[in-house]
């Protein structure tokens, strides 16, 4: 949901969960526990990690439903609690992991390789264009192996980009949600979903067959 | 006769423009010269394409839909034990 839209009235709900309405907060899991565990087994290591983040956020949600405002909606309340638990998580483990394995999010690549160009450095025009995805059959631009790539993909993103890669483009946040969130600049938000799109178009065009 | 100088966009240029020019963040001038090029530019209109397909392949990565019966059950106990006073473990 775009932050431009108001929020959804969700005052019932949140009444009776206030209320200890457990049928209602089961619901309410049920509902949100698919998302949340891809959402945070894209940061941690492992499944077993992952489930304990979400756990967390559970706790944090019972803990804190009598003072949530209703300034987003519920479903994005919950979701900005696992994101600081998964970050602050991520932070740790990456005190314990070798920093020359992790990529930079500072590491300013092109989006396309300039060898695909010609012409005077950064104004070069098309020498290796693009092939055409729109005769692509769906079947496989949407296949299992394609989406696992996807995932891979997104997996193997520098951190940042993949936070903003994963709340714009797989959680659909708006931009000022994600920069409020991660503590992000408009400007440098931009960047990150830049490197992180341009790096799973790349992927894309290998996977889908760059043959024209 | 003063001439004003239309910006032009070249096709390089435009694979570095277009996340911004996705989230409407360019000057107007900029995004009619994009415009402009993409008019005439094949290659590029196919660049914005596929950057809108991987968008779209982006936003259908699956849910994780192997949630543990007993995950839920937990939760909602640690649910209960708040609503009965008992605080919840952290």
């Amino acid at each position: 949901m775009p932050a431009t839209s108001s929020p959804p009235d969700e005052s019932a709900l949140i009444k009776r969960l206030r209320k200890g309405d457990a049928f209602a907060f089961r619901e309410l899991v049920t509902a949100h526990q698919p998302r949340l565990l891809r959402l945070a087994a894209t940061f941690v290591p492992s499944r077993a990690v992952a489930e304990e983040v979400v756990q967390e956020t559970w706790i944090a949600v019972i803990r804190g439903i009598d003072k949530f405002e209703q300034r987003s909606s519920l479903k994005t309340w919950i979701t900005r609690i696992l994101v600081n638990i998964a970050r602050t998580k991520g932070a740790k483990e990456r005190r314990t992991v070798p920093m020359g394995s992790l990529l930079s999010d500072s590491a300013d690549s092109p989006a396309v390789d300039p060898d695909r160009f010609v012409g005077p450095p950064g104004r070069g025009g098309w020498a290796d264009p693009p092939a055409r995805w729109s005769d692509l059959p769906e079947q496989v631009a949407l296949s299992s192996a394609t989406i696992s790539k996807v995932v891979d993909t997104v997996q193997q993103l520098p951190e940042q980009q993949k936070w903003v890669v994963m709340l714009r483009d797989v959680e659909d946040w708006s931009s000022s949600e994600v920069c409020e969130a991660l503590g992000l600049t408009e400007v440098n938000q931009r960047v990150l979903l830049h490197r992180g799109r341009a790096a799973l178009r790349n992927m894309l065009e290998g996977q889908l067959g760059v043959a024209s | 006769m003063k001439l004003l100088r239309r910006p032009t966009i070249v096709c390089q240029q435009w694979t570095e423009l277009i996340t911004d020019y996705l989230e409407g963040a360019l000057p107007r001038g900029l995004v009619k010269a994009i415009n402009r090029h993409l008019g005439t530019c094949p290659h590029c209109t196919e660049y914005l394409a596929q950057m809108q397909r991987t968008i779209e392949i982006t936003g259908s990565l699956p849910l994780d839909e192997h949630v543990p019966p007993e995950m839920i059950d937990a939760l909602q106990h640690a649910f209960e034990d708040f609503h009965h006073g008992l605080a919840p473990e952290e």
